[in-house]
């Protein structure tokens, strides 16, 4: 009860009251009683509130002061525990700021009412995209979309100077940016003529970073940039940050659905001479605004009388169809309803693995504060013997950490946003599009490094900080207190240092696995012959080129470079295996059996000797002829691969079978089939290779297509790379090149290696902290242990032990608190690999190299820590020991 | 020589104290500068303020028996030091000097 008072009243708190109840007497006395009692209630209330903040205050401030003047008596004590915590701080800010960027950060469709509209089939989860004609009746319905969007994403060559590279740019209506809530930064939005399909005004609005390379001033409204071959006017600029519908990923151009035929590119198209305006065209996504105050939910009737608005407009379209609306993931584009899910569990599985590391700089903090505490036991002996409260001491402690975590903070904060910086640059190198992400921490990572600072202080310091305020203070006043050490304090500080190295092991093992799995995705057998091959890209359509053109480009191409020395064979194909597209049709046998199966399979066009090329084996039959690459000669011909073969036609021969594209217009046309060859791996994730088709160049035309050169001699492939390149330009001098690279260059540098790679670099990097932290944490202790027992040492030593026996005696405590953790980790760290195992791939969760390794590792360290400091103690002479303390 | 800045409410309750004198008391102190205020003064404020200028050792405290309380209790008395009349002074001739500005600013 004194406590309570004196913790909210003060010193004077009893003065005060009186002098409280003095003035409600002399109020009472001079006017009315009941005002009297309003204001004596008042007064206490002002005594206790006033009274606790300005002594907080004051003595807060005075506790900082004196912190400070305390860690500059420790410089070593004080840098050591600040970069201790700048490591475990920064690493949570720097793994903060990057799921800020990804979750966290507004973007323009978290708006209320935003959602994405999906068009489903009515008894199957299969979607599709819109076709323009929906869209406008969704519009024009009003109800329940007061507004919708319609747009299209698409890649596009942009050319400055000699150079094209290839740029993400969206394809929409005029409403695209208002409905978005957003403001041009500069110049319009589209117009109404603009939007309409088939119009051809070639205008554009450039995205902010695009706007600030090129010149950052406002001159940009009407220059021209070419795009796909021709000029486009712009008209207006994206504001700061602006990232469409996605989070993080922003396209260079916007551009209107007028010009759709001009820039939209194959992959998601079949042939190029679409309209968009054609009903029966469908290559849209679509957005709308839900009314202020309607959910999902509500709207559901409304969305049913529309779809059946729309089957009865276009009943062959649309009857089989209904419409579905869902909340726009933060981080995909795509014709299906997606959720957040992927992101999250990711975001928090890094979060998660990050305040691992916290927690061990804390424990180790807390360590260190413990043994501090020992050391200072003294002046706060006295200080409590001079009367100073306890609760004082505790706050005055604990500001002493909290300045700690917040110097540790600052520092943590710099180092991670250099390591976010770092991180971000070499994402941009790996993904295709352009990545936004604020230079300086915004609001929230502030907040969140405050958050893990003030966890800090409290995780390490409250421990310590309530047991040094509690002090014995009989043997503390002593001279040395060496000989007070208890048995309970030893065991706390073991306990911190046996978590942390249970901590420790548990990154170590995840570390290790995600650096087996990187490895294993960067050596998996894909299938074909990375070593001697060229990869060059290019996409005639970037310029402009019809069909007829690039087929004769590609021919010219074809033939020169299958004549240039030191070039065994060439070939292309549409997209690379192994690479970061994907296309895939649905395969099905044709049969007169009423229920066929459908096999998806991944499609790629290719021309002759692409297999030959590619060093992937040809089973049976053949590969495609140079006339069948040149154009369609006779019925239409394909070559399937192992796994599709199987699934279609298990153990029979299906040489000469045929086989279709389900679920094309008029169910696809037959093709047979003249050639098996060996799978091939798409991804990291194809444990079992998944199933291809291949068709040649002359039945189907994609413009974008990958050369494939297969060099004699491996060893020359880089110096060959000049000669493919100038090979190309003189056969067409504006063609533009996607990419000319050795394919095992492309293999390292392909995004999915580059994802494993920096996940490997994440959870390495969070257990190489990890081992740092722990093994100084393990050496600490025992060093602090060993000072504190040097005279028992000294004794030991004078009474006739051997060195070996003291050393012994300590290095066995040490050995038993390393077995300890060790054990307690292998339990930690069997139960993080269960939970990362579906991010492995090509490892096992239990792999014995990664857990013996970290094992092994962490223990021989721990040893060598225990070991040192004891070393050091029977090197002293007894004598000097014995004196000293 | 420089003095710890002294705010308002400060101010007045420092010039409360010298302008009581011997009698300056908590209670004393609160029913002056209400008076001169002309607002309501609650006693917490009033401990605060002097707790921070005994702080800046503007002011100093101690405790004597009797006076006029009820039962003749012992009470804390405050009285300004020498450096808290110096920096009243301060501020008063500051406050002369702006004055005389405006002053000559309107006559100009």
């Amino acid at each position: 009860m004194k406590l309570i008072r004196r913790l909210f009243l003060g010193d004077r708190g009893d003065e005060a009251i009186a002098d409280a109840r003095e003035l409600y007497r002399r109020r009472a006395a001079k006017g009315s009683r009941a005002g009297a009692r309003i204001r004596f209630a008042l007064d206490v209330l002002s005594i206790v509130v006033l009274g606790l903040r300005s002594r907080l205050v004051t003595g807060i401030v005075a506790d900082v002061r004196y912190a400070v003047r305390m860690l500059r008596k420790a410089p070593t004590f004080a840098a050591a525990a600040i970069i201790i915590l700048a490591l475990g701080i920064g690493a949570n800010t720097a793994i903060f700021t990057v799921v800020n960027a990804i979750l966290l950060t507004p973007i323009p469709s978290d708006q209320p009412g935003v959602v994405g509209i999906y068009s489903r089939e009515i008894d199957r989860p299969d979607y599709r995209l819109f076709s323009f004609a929906d869209y406008q009746h969704i519009r024009d319905a009003r109800a329940p979309f007061p507004d919708v969007f319609a747009y299209a994403v698409s890649r596009v060559g942009i050319t400055e100077g000699d150079d094209t590279r290839r740029a993400m740019a969206v394809i929409a209506t005029s409403n695209y940016f208002s409905l978005l809530g957003t403001r041009l930064a500069l110049g319009r939005e589209f117009t109404a003529d603009e939007e309409r399909p088939g119009s051809n005004i070639r205008v554009a609005i450039a995205s902010h970073h695009y706007w600030q390379r090129r010149s950052g001033r406002a001159d940009i409204l009407g220059v021209n940039v070419r795009i796909n071959g021709q000029d486009y006017t712009v008209v207006g600029v994206a504001p700061d940050g602006f990232t469409g519908t996605m989070a993080l990923m922003a396209p260079d151009f916007f551009l209107p659905t007028g010009v759709y035929e001009q820039v939209s590119d194959d992959l998601f198209r079949q042939k190029r001479e679409q309209r968009l305006a054609d009903p029966t065209v469908r290559t849209v996504m679509l957005v709308g605004r839900l009314p202020h105050g309607l959910t999902t939910e509500a709207a559901a009737p409304a969305l049913s009388a529309l779809s059946a608005r729309l089957a009865e407009v276009d009943p062959a379209e649309n009857s089989k169809h209904t419409l579905v609306v869902q909340e726009l993931p933060r981080l995909a584009i795509s014709t299906n309803p997606a959720t957040n899910e992927g992101p999250v569990a990711l975001s928090a599985l890094l979060m998660a693995s990050a305040s691992l590391v916290l927690l061990l700089a804390c424990l180790n903090l807390a360590n260190m504060l413990l043994a501090r505490g020992s050391t200072r036991s003294r002046e706060i002996a006295v200080r409590v013997a001079i009367g100073g409260g306890r609760l004082r001491i505790i706050r005055q402690l604990l500001v002493e950490s909290l300045l700690l975590s917040l110097l540790g903070g600052v520092a943590g904060l710099i180092i991670a946003m250099g390591a976010t910086d770092l991180f971000m640059a070499s994402a941009r190198n790996a993904l295709p599009i352009g990545l936004v992400v604020h230079g300086t921490p915004d609001y929230r990572v502030l907040m969140a490094t405050l958050v893990f600072c003030v966890f800090s202080t409290v995780a390490a310091g409250l421990g310590p900080a309530w047991r040094a305020s509690r002090p014995d203070l009989l043997t503390d006043l002593k001279d040395h207190p060496a000989m007070a050490i208890g048995l309970r304090r030893w065991s706390v500080r073991n306990a911190l240092v046996v978590s942390q190295l249970a901590v420790c092991l548990t990154l170590l093992v995840s570390g290790g696995l995600f650096v087996r799995g990187a490895s294993a995705a960067a050596n998996m057998d894909l299938g074909f012959d990375t070593s001697a091959g060229i990869l060059v890209g290019v996409d005639p359509g970037l310029i402009g080129y019809s069909e007829l053109q690039s087929r004769r480009v590609m021919g010219r191409l074809m033939e020169r470079l299958r004549r240039l020395p030191g070039i065994e064979d060439a070939s292309f194909g549409s997209i690379v295996p192994f690479g970061d597209e994907h296309d895939g049709r649905p395969v099905q046998r044709v049969t007169s059996a009423a229920d066929v199966g459908v096999v998806g399979a991944t499609y790629t066009i290719i021309g002759a000797r692409y297999f030959a090329t590619l060093g992937v084996p040809v089973l049976r039959g053949r590969e495609f002829s140079p006339a069948e690459e040149a154009q369609q000669t006779g019925a239409p011909v394909v070559v399937i691969d192992q796994p599709l073969a199987s699934e279609l036609f298990g153990d029979a021969n299906p040489i000469g079978e045929r086989i279709r594209f389900a679920r094309a217009e008029n169910n696809g046309g037959e093709m047979e089939v003249i050639g098996v060859v060996g799978p091939v791996r798409n991804s990291v994730t194809d444990v079992t290779p998944q199933p291809h088709v291949y068709v040649p160049y002359g039945q189907q035309f994609i413009s974008q297509q990958y050369m494939h050169l297969r060099a004699y001699d491996t060893l020359r492939t880089d110096a060959l790379l000049a000669a493919v390149r100038q090979a190309v330009a003189d056969v067409d001098p504006v063609l533009p090149i996607l990419r000319v690279k050795t394919l095992s260059d492309f293999r390292r540098s392909s995004l999915q290696v580059w994802v494993f790679a920096a996940g490997a670099r994440i959870f390495s990097g969070f257990g190489l902290v990890a081992f740092v932290l722990a093994v100084v944490g393990v050496y600490g202790l025992k060093a602090y242990v060993v000072s504190r027992r040097t005279r028992e040492i000294a004794i030991r030593l004078a009474l006739g032990a051997t060195n070996r026996g003291v050393l012994l005696m300590i290095v066995r405590e040490g050995i038993a608190l390393t077995a300890v953790g060790l054990v307690a980790g292998l339990a930690a760290a069997l139960g993080m690999a269960r939970v990362l195992s579906s991010l492995l791939y090509g490892v096992s969760p239990t792999d014995p190299v990664v857990f013996v390794g970290a094992m092994a590792t962490l223990g021989i360290a721990a040893l060598v820590a225990s070991y040192l400091p004891a070393r050091r103690a029977t090197k002293l002479a007894p004598a000097a020991a014995l004196r000293a303390d | 020589m420089k003095s710890s800045p002294l705010g308002g409410f400060e101010e007045l309750i420092l010039l409360a104290v010298e302008a009581l004198g011997n009698e300056a008391y908590g209670v004393s102190v609160q029913e002056l500068a209400e008076e001169h205020a002309g607002r309501p003064v609650s006693l917490g404020a009033v401990y605060a303020s002097l707790d921070r200028l005994e702080n800046k050792r503007y002011v100093k405290s101690w405790i004597e028996a009797g006076g006029d309380y009820r039962g003749g209790r012992s009470r804390r008395h405050f009285a300004a030091t020498a450096e808290g009349r110096t920096a009243l002074l301060e501020i008063k001739h500051q406050r002369e000097r702006m004055w005389r500005a405006i002053e000559s600013r309107r006559n100009a």
